[in-house]
């Protein structure tokens, strides 16, 4: 038997759902194309080609947020594989009142701040390349006109600044940061992620950027 | 307009912030720099948005996520099934139930056996052990003791412990300090007639 069949035979669908199921099945021939609604149902009826989709679909995603969350890409690694694998196995229960995309995402914030407040992350931090679209990026550009003229700073010790700062933040405040200003998420969506109002969304960023900036004064 | 709720504001709602905060911004040098600081941070923290782990990073995830996914599903064989193995028999639902009942009244004689053997616990074993902390005497000198005498009295005494004496009792008080027990016999048959224990003075 293989891991979906395990999983699937516990929450075994109503006969009607099933049905529609396997209709969708059937008729999604390319599951590239297909909705997350659909790969979800499809999901819910034993196909596992379906999860894979929606693991190719929001890997990337959700580990660039866990991935600043934590510094690292081995506990990052870990944390997302943790977070499919939960919600594989939760599946059958999935309500569907959010998006597949923002529940998977939830499980893999929770993991994280979790797995930080256990003080479990390797007291490493990865350094990975910045890829080179970054000179086209008006932010960056103008970043640098503003630094580099104060004193003369790489692009390698300001990620690794960066990095020191944020690691200094408590979870929550860094899971707020990471989201918004990395990648760019409105306070609702953060509010969602993290089940807490858009006020305390709010409020978390401004104590954490007030504590940043106080840590990162040489580079402001 | 204060200008720790300007500040906040600017944090907050970014450009977004209400006319009045802007005109507070404008007005403000402090409030102004803050503003500016705000939106360095910003910068710098986007450019994290270019970090990325490299192009075949993510080749094999997919492939690990079933490696995982395989490992956490797959439980380990029950001992009922590892015994069928080991046996070479199919591990059916009847044989399973008969093997638990049969495993209980086992268990069941082990432990009446068990409860036979601890009424028939060697006296003599248990006196040598708390031989460090008790020091009974007998005024029947070689008389022959049968098993209900002193020893047994002995033994049923708070249980003694292996040495050191001191973790049974304070430094200060010893079992060897007690008046020891003081066998009454009988005169005429010159077999223990009655137990007493002696007063204890601490
Ligand atoms: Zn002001």
């Amino acid at each position: 038997m293989t891991a979906l069949q395990k999983i699937a035979s516990k929450f075994k669908p109503q006969p009607t759902q099933s049905l529609a199921h396997a209709r969708q099945a059937e008729q999604v021939v390319d599951l590239s194309q297909a909705t997350d609604e659909t790969l979800v149902a499809c999901v819910q009826g034993g196909d596992m080609a379906a999860y894979d989709q929606l693991v190719q679909r929001y890997k990337e995603r959700v580990y660039a947020t866990v991935y600043h969350m934590t510094g690292n890409h081995e506990d990052a690694n870990d944390l997302v594989q943790d977070a499919f694998i939960k919600a594989f196995k939760s599946i059958g229960g999935f309500k569907r009142e959010s998006s597949f995309y923002t529940w998977v995402y939830r499980i893999a914030v929770n993991r994280t701040i979790n797995h930080l407040k256990r003080g479990k992350n390797r007291h490493h931090f990865s350094l990975d390349d910045i890829d080179t679209h970054i000179q086209n990026d008006p932010d960056f550009v103008e970043l640098m006109s503003h630094v580099t003229p104060r004193r003369e700073v790489g692009l390698t010790e300001l990620q690794q600044k960066l990095n020191e700062a944020l690691q200094k933040l408590s979870e929550a405040h860094r899971a707020v940061v990471v989201m918004h200003d990395v990648q760019g998420m409105t306070h609702a969506d953060i509010a969602k992620a993290m089940k807490c109002s858009e006020g305390t969304v709010r409020s978390r960023l401004f104590y954490a950027r007030q504590q940043m900036q106080g840590i990162l004064s040489d580079y402001l | 307009m204060d200008c720790k709720k300007a500040q906040r504001s600017i944090h907050e709602l970014g450009n977004s912030a209400s006319p009045d905060v802007q005109r507070h911004v404008n007005e403000c040098s402090d409030c102004r720099v803050a503003q500016q600081r705000s939106l360095h941070l910003q910068q710098l923290l986007a450019v994290k948005r270019h970090e990325s782990p490299g192009q075949h990073y993510f080749d094999s995830f997919l492939t690990n996520f079933h490696h995982r996914l395989d490992r956490e599903t797959t439980l380990p064989p029950t001992l009922w099934q590892r015994l069928c193995t080991r046996l070479h028999i199919e591990p059916a639902p009847r044989l399973r139930y008969g093997f638990v009942h049969a495993l209980g009244v086992v268990f069941a004689i082990a432990l009446m056996w068990q409860g036979l053997v601890a009424t028939d616990l060697p006296v003599e074993a248990d006196r040598a052990k708390g031989d460090d902390t008790f020091n009974v005497q007998i005024a029947t000198g070689s008389l022959p003791v049968p098993s209900s005498t002193p020893q047994a009295i002995a033994s049923a005494l708070p249980a003694p412990q292996p040495p050191p004496v001191h973790t049974l009792l304070t430094p200060s008080v010893s079992l060897r300090d007690f008046n020891s027990p003081r066998y009454v016999l009988d005169r005429i048959a010159l077999t223990p007639a009655s137990y007493e224990v002696a007063s204890i003075h601490f």
